[in-house]
């Protein structure tokens, strides 16, 4: 009788209850021959009611029989507890449980808990709640999902046995847990549309999770996630597999004053430090590496209080030109992850500025050649001194941005190369004098909609100079707005915008409007505006109503000198042509590439950052090949043939490295630092009682990890009870009204 | 009818009773105190009443001293006195042994039959009684006579009903006997091929003589009121059945008001009165039925 025990619970029960089952057949017999005799005159009658209604009886008796035979044997069943393989039984498939297994593989699942880490012991939980399913083969379905790639499961919807155990185990060790932050919400929409989907079950979700104040506090979309999964009467368990809040530091942001320098130039770093513990830190070091080498001198770290951020500057040179991956590094802590950031420069042996000087002696480009570059070795910078004709001779492309000084007018296929480089990401500074051409500057300049100039001309301002040499003339002074690039001027104490003297400037045009977009950064002290600023497509125009040189303003000149020197060294900076082979961003964002192919081919070698925790891995050198886009349907004009590349590799902080060739087979790198995002660094846990007590979630559980071995045979069993316990009741019911029918239940006289 | 008086004609008090004649006596008494004086009118000695003349009078009772004086038709009424001959026909077949109360349909219908027909006698009627089952098992010919009571009594005396009804031969014979016209009174619960029970009633009715018909039928019959398991086994060897009866009951019920319907709808059509009566109803039921049937014929 050993087979019973594949089949119920409590076999004892089954051969009693088998003999039970022949009871009602039993006593019926009996009744039918315990009777009582009457002799009765009008039998005739009688006899034509049983005539009449004897089939009907004969059914219903024995329908009624039937019914008492199954109350019985249900009763038997029930005691017996029957555990049932539904997958062969339509009828029975609400006795399927469909678990859906989601395992948070967020970056804060890395953090480090004891020997291992809080997703291995996510991992283990799963592991020993699959082993414990798989106890009863096929009562149990299982879906296996991770948070931050929910559209790709492990398993979808198999049935759970000893082979799938085999199966999904190796895999769930061989997973990694990724870098990335993802919210559960993704997971959960899906494991609802997976367990909608699947009717007739009962669905269960499992969702192995470090609980994080940052992804489970105050999220109502997380709330209307778990409250939809109510809505087809699943069940939910959180499960958390981490306790304790450990202290981390992190490095949430670096920088550098400018994405190329040149070789031999300081170059400052600025990172951004936040302690996320509770707990002040001190005594913290950070450590700088070039291209993986470290570089003398650590940087101390103030005292950081907690939940509070500080800024720590660096300043470093680059001996090389060429493209350098930069780190900053802090000690070790829970999560090592966030202690590091990485951000690529661009270093060339040199910075190339032109000035273009349409003035005879070109005096006001001198004075920015001294600032720019009075000594190249200082501030890497090469100036380049040219008429406007150069504007349509030379590739503007080269320079890091464009002074156009002194321009009388321009002819219109200049004016569309400057505002290709502008909207490309270039920078222009106008420094207009008195031979401008206000008609052209204010009428075709403005025709051309190239939006290259922001504000309508009018006349020049000059405050003239007394007869009386013992009189002071009243030059105007400029006031500037908060700016980075006027940042001497507002620093407290500066004494350089009242150094700075106005005789002469261009009044805006009496009727002129500002335009949307154009900022004013700077007024003389009598309010008229002289400085402004504004954006065209990623590049940056500034305009300054006043020359570049000495006639209009003591600028360039001594005491003001110096405030002018700095600012035009910022303003470089501010306008530099961006450097597209450099950039950085966080893991998780997508890596998309897209490019002309005048520009390179199809081929692209991505060469991968080092993976220390995959010592299988070999050189890292992935062969891609990009896809050409395609055109747009609303494109009036001709427009270049594009190709496009997604990087699905870079899901991993660390240098990718995408190498691309020209037609003529010259290889041109671009260099993306992949840093983790900083919103997986607060390692804060969510307050369990919040969730479980929230009026909506009466259907979500939350579990420590040790008493999370809900996955096992007694959710189906649990089901078939059910089914069993509501069969019987049916059947009850159904034999009382029959038997009422059968009027074998007395009425009950008034 | 007071209280006390009631009591007298319950079936239960009657069966307490064993002597037919002492049955009789007992129900015809309670019956009678019960009247408050005899309702019934006819050629009599003595004088009741005048009343004006109407059409359809007969003028032989014309009072023609009150036209001398009062130049109007004026009848008198009288005490009827009697000139009704009654047969009292009862059923002794085995059918009739069935009762579930105190009395069989058997006992109660000759108890019914010993009242009217000491009812009859002091009314000066004739009566005379017939006991049948297949045949007559004994018939008393019609008599007025104060002592013909006793007569009456033994004709209908039978330890127990018992034998099969043959009602259409007992009818003729019944029909045969009368060389009067009379009125016929069945005591019977029908429980016979109603073809030839109503074929007899017919030829009865041919000879000009008055039916009335007494269906005796047990509460149980009516109303099959059993339950549990039980075995029936039919009287007149109607055969048996091993039943449910509650789960018959409807269909029983149903063919019961067939049959009921069916002798209703042929008496009426056969001009025949016809009187449905319980062994649980009280006798004066019986008695007040034969009364007002004798009202009716007394105005045709």
């Amino acid at each position: 009788m050993s087979w019973l025990t594949q089949y119920f619970l409590n076999p004892a029960f089954v051969v009693p209850g088998a003999a039970l089952v022949s009871l009602p057949v039993i006593i019926h017999l009996l009744s039918r021959m315990r009777y009582r005799r009457v002799r009765f005159a009008a039998m005739e009658f009688l006899l034509q009611s049983d005539e009449l209604n004897r089939r009907r009886l004969i059914l219903e008796q024995l329908l009624l029989l039937l019914l008492r035979v199954l109350a019985v044997a249900l009763i038997v069943l029930l005691l017996a507890r029957l555990v049932l393989d539904p997958s062969g039984m339509l009828l029975l498939r609400g006795a399927t449980a469909h678990h859906v297994l989601i395992l948070d593989d967020t970056l804060s699942m890395r953090d480090q808990d004891g020997q291992q880490t809080v997703f291995e012991n996510a991992v283990t939980v799963l592991e020993n709640m699959l082993s414990a399913g798989s106890y009863r083969p096929r009562s149990i379905r299982v879906t296996v999902l991770t948070t931050t790639d929910p559209e790709r499961p492990l398993v979808t919807d198999r049935a759970l046995d000893g082979a799938l155990v085999q199966e999904l185990i190796p895999r769930l060790r061989n997973l990694r847990c990724s870098w990335r932050a993802a919210s559960p919400m993704a997971a959960l929409r899906m494991a609802n549309n997976i367990l909608s989907a699947d009717g007739g079950v009962a669905p269960v979700v499992h969702l192995a999770t470090d609980l994080r104040q940052s992804d489970w506090a105050d999220r109502p979309e997380i709330v209307a996630a778990l409250a939809d999964l109510d809505t087809i009467n699943a069940e939910v368990n959180l499960i958390r597999v981490t306790d304790t809040a450990r202290d981390n530091t992190a490095v949430v942001q670096l920088s550098g004053n400018s994405q190329a320098t040149s070789v031999g130039v300081a170059w400052r770093l600025t990172a951004t430090l936040r302690n996320l513990s509770s707990q002040r830190v001190t005594g913290t070091w950070g450590s700088v590496f070039i291209d993986g080498t470290e570089v003398p001198g650590r940087i101390p770290v103030p005292d950081m209080e907690p939940s509070s951020d500080v800024v720590v500057s660096h300043d470093l040179s680059f001996e090389t030109a060429g493209r350098h991956l930069v780190e900053l590094k802090i000690a070790d802590d829970a999560l090592v992850d966030d202690n590091v950031r990485a951000i690529t420069v661009n270093v060339s042996p040199e910075r190339r500025v032109l000035l273009v000087d349409d003035q005879g002696r070109q005096d006001d480009a001198g004075y920015i050649v001294a600032a720019l570059s009075a000594n190249p070795e200082l501030t890497g910078i090469v100036t380049d001194v040219r008429t406007s004709d150069v504007l349509t001779s030379t590739s503007l492309k080269q320079y890091d941005c464009l002074y156009l000084l002194n321009i009388r007018e321009l002819p219109a296929d200049a004016v569309q190369l400057l505002a290709d480089y502008v909207r490309s990401g270039g920078g222009i500074v106008w420094f207009p004098d008195d031979q401008a051409n206000t008609d052209w500057y204010n009428t075709t300049l403005q025709a051309s909609g190239q939006e290259l100039f922001p504000v309508a001309l009018g006349i020049t301002s000059e405050i003239p100079i007394p007869a009386d040499s013992t009189v002071e003339p009243q030059f105007e002074s400029p006031v500037f707005e908060d700016h980075n690039v006027f940042e001497i001027y507002n620093t407290p104490d500066s004494p350089f915008a009242a150094l700075t003297l106005f005789r002469q400037w261009f009044q805006p045009a009496a009727d002129w409007e500002p335009r949307p977009g154009v900022r004013t950064l700077a007024r003389l002290t009598n309010g008229v505006p002289i400085i402004f600023e504004h954006e065209l497509g990623a590049g940056r125009v500034l305009t300054f109503l006043t020359s570049a040189g000495r006639r209009w303003s003591n600028w360039p000149l001594p005491p003001a000198a110096p405030g002018y020197v700095v600012m035009h060294l910022r303003l470089h900076q501010y306008l530099q042509y961006p450097d597209h082979s450099v950039s950085s961003q966080d893991v998780g964002t997508p890596l998309d590439l897209e490019w002309s192919v005048r520009e390179y081919t199809e081929a692209v070698e991505l060469l991968l950052p080092r993976d220390e925790e995959d010592q299988t891995e070999d050189d890292g050198l992935v062969r891609l090949q990009a896809k050409p886009l395609p055109a747009p349907e609303s494109a009036e004009e001709v427009v270049e043939d594009r190709l496009a590349l997604t990087i699905t590799q870079a899901e991993r902080p660390g240098l990718f490295r995408i190498r691309r060739f020209t037609q003529e087979g010259n290889a041109a790198e671009t260099w993306i630092a992949l840093n983790p995002p900083t919103s997986e660094s607060q390692l804060a846990l969510a307050d369990a009682s919040q969730i479980e007590q929230h009026p909506e979630l009466e259907h979500v559980s939350v579990l420590n990890s040790d008493t999370a071995d809900a996955l096992n045979p007694a959710d189906a069993g649990r089901e078939l009870r059910w089914v069993l316990l509501g069969g019987l009741i049916v059947v009850l019911i159904a034999e009382q009204l029959l038997a009422l029918r059968l009027s074998f239940h007395p009425e009950v006289k008034a | 009818m007071t209280h006390d008086l009631e009591r007298y004609l319950r079936p239960e008090e009657i069966a307490k009773i064993s002597r037919l004649e002492l049955r009789a006596r007992h129900v015809v008494e309670g019956f009678v105190a019960g009247l408050h004086r005899s309702p019934y009118f006819g050629q009599s000695t003595e004088f009741v009443q005048h009343r004006e003349y109407v059409a359809g009078d007969d003028a032989r009772r014309i009072d023609w001293k009150v036209w001398s004086r009062s130049d109007r038709y004026y009848i008198k009424q009288y005490e009827e006195d009697t000139n009704v001959r009654v047969m009292l026909l009862v059923d002794g077949s085995e059918s009739m042994d069935f009762g579930a109360g105190p009395l069989t349909k058997f006992d109660y219908g000759r108890t019914v039959a010993a009242s009217l027909a000491l009812l009859a006698l002091r009314q000066n009627d004739s009566v005379g009684a017939g006991l049948f089952d297949s045949e007559i098992r004994s018939i008393i010919p019609g008599s007025s006579r104060h002592n013909h009571l006793q007569s009456v009594l033994s004709g209908l005396s039978a330890e127990r009903a018992s034998g099969e009804t043959d009602i259409t031969r007992v009818l003729r014979r019944a029909a045969e006997s009368m060389n009067h016209r009379s009125i016929v009174i069945l005591i019977s619960d029908l429980l016979c091929d109603r073809t030839a029970l109503f074929k007899g009633l017919q030829l009865l009715r041919q000879r000009k003589h008055e039916v009335l018909i007494m269906h005796v039928m047990d509460d149980q019959e009516l109303d099959f009121d059993y339950s549990g398991t039980l075995r029936f086994e039919g009287l007149e060897q109607a055969g048996r059945l091993t039943c449910d009866p509650a789960a018959l009951r409807a269909g029983y019920l149903n063919a019961v008001e067939r049959f009921l319907e069916t002798v209703r709808r042929r008496c009426a059509a056969s001009v025949i009165d016809y009187q449905l009566v319980r062994t649980s109803d009280h006798l004066d039921a019986a008695l007040s039925q034969f009364l007002n049937f004798r009202i009716g014929m007394r105005g045709k």
